[in-house]
């Protein structure tokens, strides 16, 4: 007759495994939001910028993941925000392409992404750029990796005049209206 | 067209075969400006171009809504608008052209002058690109008003020029094409203004990215393309052959327009567009 196996062994057999499996699966548990939370860097070329309404320029930011283990594929997005409650934003008019790939970054690797702006309002913004996980495995995790917000100031600029315009306006029509009138009038007088 | 050009060209061609191919277009095209913007509907387009052009203009320079635009972007709103409707026009004028004299019951004499029909379809062709040069010059103004202070008159005139002319004489003879086949003057001028909505529609979607599909027939469309082009030198400041590629489409229309003239453009002028002579 085969010896049974005690309840009490089988028991402190099942305990073993778990103990010896926990760490493994607590690991992989915690292994891919990690990349992002404690890894992965947002920086820009410059946390200050003034310029005028309407002028362009272009911000650099640089994601990097000083880590030791690489991270799943990246978006990248970014974002307007004013620093007064009178301006409204909308960052689809800032920025026609405000959202980019970044693919799996190796341990140590950086990407350089180039955003171009164009003021539209004038008033005081934050700019900034936010890194959240796109992969199939770690989309939907969190927190984010954000930069440091540019602080970008936007004067107002007029850069015509309508009294400039106002002859010009006003005169050419006049001058073709007259003209046509009066190559009519000619063409019906008679003789 | 009048009768008189039938005796014009007589008069002025009958004695030489060889020397009435190379100018009896002349005489044509001739006759058919003085038509167009003497007692034809010339003068009047070019004066709703210029109400056009004011009001744009004024509102850039006065609309704050508008006035946020660089001035770049302006003196190219200026640019477009000019060239669009521009060749519009020129396309309503084209279209015109064939259908119009055949309805009117002026063609057969057309027909009788001693002329050969290529040399009809040129001279129509160029008395319609004459109202292109026209809305070209009449928004030399504009231009000068919204791009003087930033040192962009002279290259957006250029622009302008180049980029209407091409597309002006491809679409005119297409109209003159639909004009040809048309069975009725209503018609070619709708099938002409719907053909050119349908070219210009893609130049006002949003600036999205596109796949290699859309990107393609961005490039395939003229319109589209020249479009492009300006803003690429107009507002985006790139040097004139750095966006080449943009000019190919307007050019292969303007060649491919001018082909037809050469070739098949005798058969253009017909009596009997599109319906079977009994």
């Amino acid at each position: 007759m085969r010896p049974m196996l005690p309840v009490g062994g089988t028991l402190v057999a099942l305990t073993a495994l778990l103990a010896l499996a926990a760490p493994i699966a607590a690991a992989r548990a915690v292994a891919a939001p990690a990349v992002l939370v404690d890894a992965i860097e947002v920086s820009l070329d410059r946390s200050r910028h003034s310029t005028a309404v309407g002028d362009r320029f272009v911000l650099r930011s640089l994601v990097s993941n000083p880590g030791p283990s690489a991270t799943d594929r990246l978006i990248a997005h970014l974002n307007v925000a004013s620093l007064t409650s009178e301006v409204y934003v909308d960052p689809e008019d800032w920025s026609a392409e405000r959202t980019q790939e970044v693919q799996a970054l190796a341990p140590g690797a950086s990407a350089e992404l180039d955003w171009e702006l164009q003021a539209v309002n004038a008033g005081s913004f934050a700019v900034y750029v936010v890194v959240l996980p796109g992969g199939a495995a770690t989309a939907g995790t969190g927190p984010l990796a954000v930069s440091p917000p540019l602080h970008l100031r936007v004067a107002g600029r007029r850069t015509l005049n309508a009294g400039g315009a106002l002859p010009v306006v006003l005169a050419v029509p006049l001058l073709l209206a007259a003209l046509t009138v009066a190559a009519r009038s000619r063409i019906g007088r008679p003789g | 067209m009048t009768a008189d050009v039938g005796d014009e060209a007589r008069t002025v061609h009958a004695p030489a075969e060889a020397r009435r191919g190379d100018a009896s277009w002349r005489v044509v095209a001739g006759q058919e400006t003085r038509d167009l913007w003497i007692s034809g509907r010339g003068p009047v387009l070019l004066f709703g171009f210029s109400l056009l052009m004011s009001v744009v203009t004024y509102l850039a320079a006065s609309n704050s809504a508008l006035n946020f635009l660089e001035q770049r972007e302006t003196v190219n709103l200026a640019v477009q608008i000019a060239v669009t409707v521009g060749v519009l026009v020129t396309l309503i004028a084209s279209a015109d052209a064939i259908s119009g004299e055949r309805e009117r019951g002026t063609l057969e004499n057309l027909l009788l002058t001693p002329v050969s029909r290529r040399a009809i379809a040129v001279g129509k062709l160029t008395a319609a690109l004459s109202l292109w040069f026209a809305a070209f010059l009449v928004s030399v103004p504009y231009v000068w008003v919204l791009g003087r202070g930033v040192s962009l008159v002279a290259e957006a005139l250029l622009l302008s020029l180049l980029v209407g002319t091409l597309l002006a004489v491809g679409l005119a003879v297409l109209g003159l094409l639909v004009s040809s086949v048309s069975s009725s003057n209503k018609l070619s001028l709708s099938v002409s203004l719907f053909l050119l909505l349908a070219l210009f529609t893609p130049t006002q979607l949003p600036a999205l990215p596109q796949g290699w599909f859309g990107t393609l027939l961005g490039r395939l469309n003229p319109v589209d393309a020249g479009m492009n082009y300006l803003d690429a030198v107009l507002v985006a400041g790139h040097g004139w052959t750095a966006d080449l590629f943009w000019l190919v489409s307007p050019v292969v229309l303007a060649v491919v327009a001018g082909g037809v003239l050469i070739g098949p453009g005798s058969r253009m002028v017909r009596l009997f567009g599109g319906v079977r002579a009994r």
